[in-house]
């Protein structure tokens, strides 16, 4: 299946982001696009990324991830991801970006380090 | 060495066609690789094909990419085969993705993840076109 987003805004500049499929290379220019988007149409400074249901993650959604986190981070906002299926965590680990992105495992604790 | 059982899939320069590569890959070595190096293989294969129609064909010409998937009885291996311009890996170094965005780049991920999951030389081929091939050891 290929990945979908649906974004819900929590007002304040702070939405979650909840994307579902493979994250793949045929996606996820598409995916960045929409993010982006939704960053400039809401003045969104803080993003939750909730990746429940995103079963395979390649390199172009990683990609994706440190563009959200530099665009964000710019802007003196924040990125949080939650979630993460085991097989998706294990490549955050293995290609070391655990420590690059801030990652829970509820969306409620997501949402709360927000401020 | 001779592989006790092959498989061969051609496609062409298209990402569309990956989720293809990804079912036949898990399909022929899921009674080989326990979970993990699955998901390891199918994930490199990924990242491999995709970097070749990414890089490889800039002009935007049709190219034919050719995936050989191999059985031995301690090890597997692919073999992929393109017919793009000579791909030089130095290119898309394949370093630290935390380092690459201290620098402000995000390229060469999927490098880093191949080279991770398994064992990969590439070499060019004479005219135009390459060869990767990634092997992983049967646990």
């Amino acid at each position: 299946m290929a990945a979908e987003i649906n974004i819900k805004n929590l007002g304040g500049g702070k939405v979650i982001a909840y994307l579902n499929g493979r994250l793949d290379v045929a996606v996820s220019g598409d995916i960045e696009e929409k993010l982006v988007a939704a960053i400039e149409k809401d003045s969104i400074k803080n993003m939750v990324l909730n990746m429940d249901k995103v079963e395979y993650m390649s390199s172009s959604g990683f990609r994706v991830a440190i563009a959200l986190l530099r665009r964000l981070k710019d802007e003196g906002g924040q990125l949080k991801i939650c979630c993460l299926k085991p097989a998706v965590k294990r490549i955050f680990d293995v290609i070391e970006l655990t420590s690059l992105f801030e990652i829970f495992d509820s969306e409620e604790s997501a949402v709360a380090s927000l401020g | 060495m001779q592989s006790e059982e092959s498989h061969r899939l051609k496609i062409q320069n298209d990402f569309a066609q990956l989720s293809q590569v990804r079912a036949q890959v898990k399909n022929f070595f899921s009674k080989n690789l326990s979970s993990k190096d699955l998901m390891q293989v199918i994930q490199s294969v990924d990242e491999a094909v995709a970097n070749v129609i990414e890089h490889g064909y800039p002009d935007g010409r049709n190219g034919n990419i050719e995936i050989e998937l191999l059985k031995f009885n301690d090890h597997i291996a692919i073999v992929i085969t393109d017919d793009a311009g000579h791909f030089d890996p130095a290119a898309l170094p394949a370093v630290n993705p935390e380092e690459r965005y201290e620098q402000g780049l995000d390229g060469g991920i999927g490098v880093y993840i191949y080279s991770t999951f398994m064992h990969a030389t590439r070499e060019p081929l004479a005219g135009q076109g390459n060869r990767l091939k990634l092997v992983k050891r049967i646990e």
